[in-house]
């Protein structure tokens, strides 16, 4: 497909609206991603998925509309795991991998035990960016916008926890709620969008964006910055490359940003042995 | 050095209990503004256990630490509790973007202050160590020493009236730590600034003008006044800790 022709597609409303959305994600969740590869905090984001299944199968077996019920038990997800990690310490890895394995299995119970088809509530999470309505498109970019306004204004704050979190708070930085506002920040992110646009394409554009700019920035703005600028890039390729090889556009997104993380790390390894 | 005056740590019969193990025991102890207090003891000794619970970091089970007159944990200390600067060991790792300018800011991470005030306060704290000059370096990839001033600079932004030093000496070379302890030491005489230093290191008990407390298994069992390299004062009790035994060892 020629450059015309994809230019032509976005005349279509969805396209439109889907290349919108992709853009505004790719460009603000990579700042909720530096905090998911920083914080150490992959296991959340399966967690959160996994609770999320579990919301849409009480939600669908109890005749309720699913994404309230999917954003009530993150809820209690979220607090579960702030209230225990005060307990254990900083590293959260083994309370949310208890979380992650428990809701997946009571969601599972769930939809056995309710006779709830699993095709409908494991559908909620498979969002396709092509398919949004307007409204789903205010909702998406709106929280993207959200975001960035949220790191701005509290950047120094966010930095000192994202270094350390017991420094941060001989500073007199409120630590222990900022990072709890973390967990939330990283939960409502995947529980919102998850649905929306796709839990692959969520992944291509909050996971990878991080990881590049990881490695190649020099600071902790550096890291902020080029997460966002990488995640731009990687979404408009990613889409143009989706639309012209005919693939979903998560497949295009995720596929152009593997390879410019396999790239940077490569030149990243050369550099470091030259050194 | 006159104690007439109120202390500015004051540590009341703390004990501090965790997963059932007792690492603090019926703590006293007073340091008045001004001091340069060394903490000395072997490790598990208790020694960082004490300087969490001077900052806040760690509950204590029984007993109450005051800072300033205010105790630890109430409303009106977490108002100030930034007058403590802290320094501790952990560093970042190398794959952490960070420059050293930014580790000093964290410092000023709760302030409401402009871009301007802020530079001005990070360059002049920068200055103050020696370290202007690594401003844009990487902070994983300074040397320890490097980083030690790093972090004092950060400290210093938020004009504490006390350091409290968790082992910074551990990771430098012996030119490396008599070079910090005398920044330390010139920091304290400029800015009369109370220090309390942590080490396990014995040979820095020989600088004179520190006040020395000795740590055993939870307990502080030593309290000395050095003068030189003769060290003053009376052990609290009898109790002879492992530690001290190396130190006349490397005497």
């Amino acid at each position: 497909m020629s450059f015309t022709e994809i230019l032509a597609l976005l005349q279509y409303p969805p396209i439109m609206r889907g290349a919108l959305v992709l853009l505004a994600a790719g460009t603000f969740f990579p700042l909720i991603g530096v905090f998911v590869i920083r914080l150490n905090l992959i296991t959340l984001r399966f967690a959160v998925m996994h609770s999320a299944l579990l919301g849409a199968a009480i939600g669908l077996a109890a005749g309720l509309s699913p994404l309230p019920v999917m954003m009530g038990v993150n809820v209690l997800l979220i607090l579960g795991i702030a209230v225990l990690g005060k307990k254990v310490g900083p590293n959260l890895g083994h309370i949310t991998t208890f979380f992650m394995v428990l809701t997946i299995g009571l969601a599972f119970a769930v939809l056995y035990r309710f006779n709830v088809p699993a095709n409908d509530s494991l559908g909620l999470l498979w969002g396709n960016v092509f398919a949004l309505t307007r409204f789903d498109a205010i909702v998406t970019i709106g929280f993207a916008l959200f975001i960035m306004v949220l790191v701005l204004v509290l950047f120094p704050k966010l930095a000192a926890v994202l270094y350390d979190r017991e420094l941060a708070f001989t500073a007199g930085v409120p630590s222990g709620l900022i990072h709890t506002g973390i967990l939330f920040a990283v939960g409502l992110t995947i529980t919102l969008t998850m649905g929306l646009i796709g839990a692959l394409l969520l992944d291509a554009v909050l996971i990878l964006p991080a990881l590049i700019a990881g490695v190649t920035s020099r600071s902790l703005r550096g890291l902020f910055v080029q997460a966002m600028a990488f995640g731009f890039l990687i979404s408009l390729v990613g889409f143009v490359f989706a639309i012209g090889i005919d693939i979903p556009a998560s497949s295009g997104v995720t596929i152009v940003g593997a390879l410019v993380l396999g790239f940077v790390s490569l030149v990243s390894h050369i550099q470091r042995r030259h050194a | 050095m006159s104690h007439n005056i109120a202390p500015i740590i004051q540590i009341d019969k703390v004990a501090v209990r965790i997963d059932g193990n007792q690492i603090l025991a019926n703590i006293n102890l007073s340091i008045h503004p001004g001091e340069l207090v060394m903490i000395s003891g072997s490790n598990g000794a208790g020694k960082s256990t004490l300087i969490k619970s001077i900052l806040g970091l760690l509950p204590t089970t029984e007993g109450s630490v005051f800072v300033a007159g205010l105790r630890v944990g109430s409303r009106a200390w977490r108002r100030v509790r930034h007058d403590v600067g802290y320094v501790h060991q952990t560093s970042v790792g190398v794959e952490f973007p960070i420059t050293a300018a930014e580790v000093v800011e964290i410092g000023l991470a709760a302030r409401r202050e402009t871009r301007k005030q802020k530079n001005d306060k990070v360059d002049a704290a920068m200055v103050a160590t020696g370290c202007r000059h690594l401003r844009n370096a990487v902070y994983a990839r300074l040397s320890g020493g490097e980083k030690q001033r790093v972090s004092i600079a950060r400290c210093l932004v938020q004009n504490p009236s006390i350091l409290l030093l968790d082992e910074p000496t551990a990771s430098l070379d012996p030119e490396g730590k008599d070079e910090f302890l005398s920044m330390i030491e010139h920091l304290h005489a400029s800015r009369g600034i109370t220090v309390v230093l942590v080490s396990h290191d014995a040979a820095q008990f020989t600088r004179a003008g520190w006040r020395q407390l000795v740590m055993s298994q939870g307990q502080l069992v030593t309290d000395n006044k050095l003068n030189g390299n003769k060290p003053k004062g009376t052990k609290p009790n009898d109790s002879k800790p492992e530690y001290l035994g190396h130190l006349a060892a490397a005497r």
